[in-house]
């Protein structure tokens, strides 16, 4: 499956995997994990350990997750990047606006 | 005999798909039967070999679309030889195999007969 | 409902009693029949009825069934018509060979109804679905078509905003695929009035539409601030806040700018979101040059940070940048160029100069043939030359109405806020090209203000001594110590004072300036000659107004200034009535 997703915590954390690609083709069904979820989400975790390889797209759709989450006060923390999908979030500075681990 | 040369099993089967126009479909395969086999005399005498693969083979898939089991298998055999002498025909065999036909066309024909009766 | 649907059915056979048999089955089971005794009346019986399927006996007088198989075939063109061979061969080769000479199936004697109908509703499924098909990507072919033709459109709308400005500059040498504008690059380049370079490389996000869009309001901001003269990070923050209103949320903009400065032989530098770049030196070290901002709007006006990278260059060093579609491009084992090969294609050039074509050849000697965006390549090279090398600033006469203010004075006094963080030039030159008959010197005008005010300003009130300007280390240190006292400025003024008087066909200008300090060694100011290194920036400069104006006056030690201007509509040979056609 291309997204699977978990709450913790209470409910108060999302948990958000994305397997292989997260690109153009994962649109859809990524806004559908966060979307659909109790108010009682405070904070988002997206976890790559799985994630292959990332795109500009896939960038754009992380922007839209902030927006949804608050903007500024968004709480969104990137766990487990491999060497690539840390190099490309690195060059667009995504650090400025996530919390990278 | 009569009945060893058709499949009566089948043959019904086929009665109830022909309906009311069976008896008719009888008909027309014992007259163009007849012809058939006055073809393949024809093509025995005036040596063409082709012919007679030809006509035999068109027999024998009549012959099996109504179930006279005994006439296919008997153009079948004069079909097959006919065609593997092409180049060089035993006119002798050919014309035993005809003369086969014929007897078991006889044969099919009372079959028949009695079927429709 | 598919099973009652009656179908047409052809039957061609030389043979009585099996076509009695087989039009039966079909009309029992609902279908309609036509029945053709040998192959050549079969072929013409399904061009006059275009029958939903054909049963065809293979043996048959005047044309046999693989000879009318094949004509039926062709006629039915894109059409699915099933053809079934009838036939009593129980050999697999002699059914292949049914098969082969383009039936689609088989059906052996004596004839079962119940597999004919299940092959008859089998094959009327393939047809529906086939039919299906076909509508489908007739639709989106036209849907394609007509997206094309909306591209070409918008295309054409953004090559006359985006005009490539001076991509032809002696100095630049660029690689743009045909395709650019719709894979989201943008390139533009453009002088500003004191004769400095700016230049943008930007990729927008996804494809086609939204990123021509995009394009448009981005170009319309570079190229007018750049011609009013405002900095680069003037600019850039303006583009940002623009995309950021612009651009819907998860769309922005990957962009590099580069502003050169030919007389001081520095440039300004701005990074967001592109992959590494390089400063390749003319003897050969290389500068990685890397992103340090988000890319552009994404950012809120008050988060955005404009801040640039200052760089020193002699002539010869170059820029060389690119966007990911260059290290992205695919190899024929599916992986990517890549920033390592593309370092080392650089590394291994003979000359800085051979890095370019180096590069392109790499990328084309790499990339995958069947590459479907092998072209999707844009690579720039920008290099630190002599000024006299370059095109004059074209003359841009500025536009606006035919009648403008003609006696008037006005003051505008900057206190320390407002020199930390705001560059009055654009919009005081803005002032004067309200007045028709300044707009042809709009350029000179630019340079006088831009000198006069660099000095009060950076001298006046920041106290950089002008011997820094001079230093070995040249303009880099200059430019740090500029930075700190800025960031350290609580007191100080610069007053700027204009006077314009006229007939409408010539006029006098005056421009005062003061700052709050002490004043400086004029003399030596206006005899640059006499100083160490003359033939430095800061020789030209002051020179320059001094050809400009019709005279220059110090006062008060020299933290007042005032330079005069007289200007004539016949000396400058422009009829100002007939700009707008009157």
């Amino acid at each position: 499956m291309k997204i699977q997703t978990r709450l913790e915590n209470n409910d108060q954390d999302l948990v958000i995997q994305i397997n292989g690609r997260f690109d153009f083709s994962t649109h859809q069904v990524f806004r559908e994990a966060y979307e659909k979820q109790p108010e009682t989400v405070r904070r988002y975790i997206i976890d790559m350990s799985e994630t292959s390889y990332l795109d500009s797209s896939a960038l754009g759709m992380l922007l839209l997750l902030r927006d949804y989450a608050g903007g500024e006060s968004a709480m969104i923390t990137i766990v487990n990047c491999n060497v690539d999908v840390r190099k490309i979030l690195t060059i667009s500075n995504f650090e400025q606006l996530f919390d990278i681990r | 005999m009569e009945h060893e040369l058709l499949d009566e099993d089948s043959l019904n089967m086929l009665k109830e798909v022909m309906a009311e126009e069976f008896d008719e479909l009888v008909e027309l395969y014992l007259a163009d039967s007849a012809r058939h086999i006055s073809d393949l005399r024809t093509a025995l005498v005036s040596e063409e070999c082709t012919a007679m693969v030809r006509v035999a083979h068109s027999l024998k898939g009549a012959s099996s679309n109504v179930y006279a089991v005994g006439m296919s298998q008997s153009c079948l055999a004069l079909e097959d030889a006919a065609r593997a002498m092409l180049t060089a025909p035993d006119w002798e065999l050919l014309s035993r195999l005809l003369a086969e036909i014929e007897v078991v066309f006889k044969q099919t024909k009372k079959g028949f007969e009695a079927v429709i009766r | 409902m598919m099973d009652k649907t009656p179908i047409q059915v052809l039957i061609a056979d030389d043979n009585a009693v099996d076509r009695k048999i087989l039009a039966r089955i079909l009309s029992n089971q609902g279908n309609e029949v036509v029945e053709a005794t040998n192959g050549a009346e079969a072929v013409s019986l399904f061009v006059e009825h275009r029958p939903d399927m054909v049963l065809m006996d293979i043996m048959m007088p005047v044309m046999d069934g693989q000879e009318a198989a094949r004509l039926m075939k062709q006629e039915a063109g894109e059409d699915f018509i099933p053809i079934i061979f009838l036939t009593s061969l129980t050999d697999v080769q002699g059914l292949a060979d049914c098969l082969e000479s383009g039936g689609d199936d088989f059906l052996t004697k004596p004839y079962s109804p119940v597999v004919l109908q299940a092959k008859v509703r089998a094959f009327y499924r393939m047809r529906e679905m086939h039919r299906t098909l076909q509508e489908q990507r007739d639709t989106i072919a036209r849907h394609n078509e007509h997206l094309l033709y909306e591209q070409e459109a918008a295309k054409a709308v953004f090559d006359n905003v985006a005009h490539h400005g001076c991509l032809s500059a002696q100095n630049i040498r660029y690689m743009l695929s045909p395709l650019a504008l719709f894979n989201g690059d943008v390139v533009l380049a453009a002088r500003g009035p004191s004769g400095t370079m700016q230049l943008l490389l930007g990729d927008f996000t996804g494809h086609g539409l939204p990123a021509a869009i995009g394009a448009m309001p981005l170009a319309e901001v570079f190229y007018g601030m750049t011609q009013k003269g405002f900095g680069l990070s003037d600019i850039v923050r303006e583009i940002n806040l623009k995309m950021h209103g612009v651009l819907p949320v998860g769309y922005f903009c990957c962009a590099v700018l580069v502003e050169m400065n030919f007389d001081t032989k520095s440039v300004s530098l701005w990074m967001g979101g592109v992959p590494d770049c390089y400063l390749l030196r003319h003897q050969g070290e290389l500068v990685p040059l890397r992103s340090k901002h988000l890319p552009l709007g994404v950012l809120s006006n008050q988060s955005f940070d404009g801040s640039v990278e200052r760089f020193d260059l002699s002539n010869e060093d170059r820029f060389l940048l690119w966007t990911d579609g260059i290290t992205e491009v695919q190899g024929d084992s599916g992986d990517m160029f890549g920033d390592e090969r593309l370092r080392h294609t650089i590394e291994a050039a003979k000359t800085p100069d051979d890095a370019f074509d180096a590069i392109l050849d790499a990328v084309d000697r790499f990339k995958n043939r069947e590459s479907l965006n092998g072209d999707d390549r844009t690579l720039i090279e920008m290099k630190m030359v002599d000024r006299d090398l370059l095109d004059d600033v074209s003359v841009q006469v500025a536009s606006g109405p035919a009648s403008g203010p003609i006696d008037w004075s006005m003051n505008y006094c900057l206190g320390p806020e407002s020199l930390r963080h705001f560059n009055p030039l654009p919009l005081m030159v803005h002032i004067l090209m309200e007045v028709p008959g300044l707009r042809v010197i709009s350029g000179q005008l630019y340079t006088v203000m831009a000198e006069l005010f660099s000095n009060a300003f950076e001298h006046g009130v920041l106290k950089i001594s002008s011997g820094l300007k001079h230093s070995s280390q040249g303009f880099l240190k200059y430019y740090q110590e500029r930075e700190q006292r800025i960031n350290a400025l609580t007191e100080g003024f610069v007053n700027i004072s204009m006077t314009h008087s006229g007939d409408g066909s010539s006029g006098d200008l005056v421009i005062m300036l003061e700052d709050s300090g002490k004043g400086f060694d004029v003399n030596a100011h206006l005899n640059p000659s006499s100083m160490a290194g003359a033939s430095t920036y800061c020789g030209r400069g002051i020179s320059l107004v001094k050809e400009i104006c019709d005279s220059l006056e110090y006062h008060n030690g020299g933290s007042q200034v005032i330079a005069r201007l007289h200007w004539d509509e016949q000396e400058h040979g422009v009829r100002l009535q007939d700009e707008h056609g009157a």
